[in-house]
């Protein structure tokens, strides 16, 4: 199992958080349930985190920086979707106002502080130059992209075409240019690699 | 830039996975150099010029 390819346990880990999302929204599921379910969900991320790695270690990528790199991951994305869930809840739950919907507020973004640490560290561990350059070029198509998105989607806001979106999408998109960019890199890799 | 990495590999009958562990790099790093993608540092080009005993420029050469 553990010989699949991460993006299959990415997608089962993405889609099982998606549709507890959907099945809380549908008022099918209530606390103690969906924080149960969540645990369950977040156990395919020990799977994932191995997949990472024995990919890494194939395509001849792995690294000590790496390893810690994918092991933070793993922390920032369950911090991320427990203190989500406990935020939500709790404003749901007791409709709190001042310095508790505050620090409320603030909770889901402390994981994802988390991750940009982390993105940063990594930089800074990294001991092998080329996969050091790999992981900035794969920032700088982030970055690209996350300014196209932002650009087009502002304009169309202003026109009153696009409907609001938070500013916290810009991780997730920042995220997924990171996710491309490390594709079109392993693209070009295995083109080149030995036979 | 051109180098020789390949023959100088092939003469040692080295993989690359070998040559990667000797400068303690990733094999990925090695590919990159090997094809010309990644000009190396000079830190490590004084490595791989030491894992070869041979001089910098007998093994990378100018375009």
């Amino acid at each position: 199992m553990v010989g699949r390819h991460p993006s299959i346990w990415g997608a089962v880990f993405g889609l099982g958080i998606l549709g507890i999302a959907w099945l809380e929204r549908q008022g099918l599921i209530d606390w103690p349930w969906n924080v149960v379910l969540v645990v369950v969900v977040s156990l395919t991320l020990i799977p994932l985190g191995r997949a990472m790695r024995h990919r890494a270690t194939a395509c001849g990528t792995d690294s000590p920086a790496m390893r810690a790199y994918t092991r933070r991951s793993m922390i920032w994305a369950v911090g991320y979707i427990v203190l989500l869930g406990v935020a939500l809840t709790a404003r749901n739950t007791w409709h709190p106002q001042g310095p508790v919907l505050w620090f409320l507020a603030l909770l889901p973004s402390l994981p994802i502080l988390y991750l940009i640490w982390s993105m940063g560290r990594y930089l800074v561990e990294e001991q092998d130059e080329y996969l050091r350059m790999r992981q900035i070029q794969a920032g700088l198509i982030a970055t690209g992209l996350l300014l196209v998105v932002a650009t087009v989607w502002g304009f169309l806001e202003t026109f009153g075409i696009a409907p609001h979106a938070e500013s916290w999408w810009a991780v997730a998109v920042w995220a997924l240019g990171l996710g491309l960019g490390g594709a079109i890199q392993n693209l070009r890799d295995r083109q080149d690699r030995e036979p | 830039m051109k180098n020789r990495l390949k023959v100088l590999r092939a003469e040692r009958n080295w993989s690359q996975q070998d040559l990667a562990d000797r400068l303690g790099v990733s094999r990925q790093s090695v590919n990159a150099i090997e094809t010309g993608r990644f000009d190396p540092s000079l830190p490590l080009a004084f490595r791989v010029a030491e894992v070869f005993e041979a001089r910098i420029e007998d093994i990378f050469l100018r375009d």
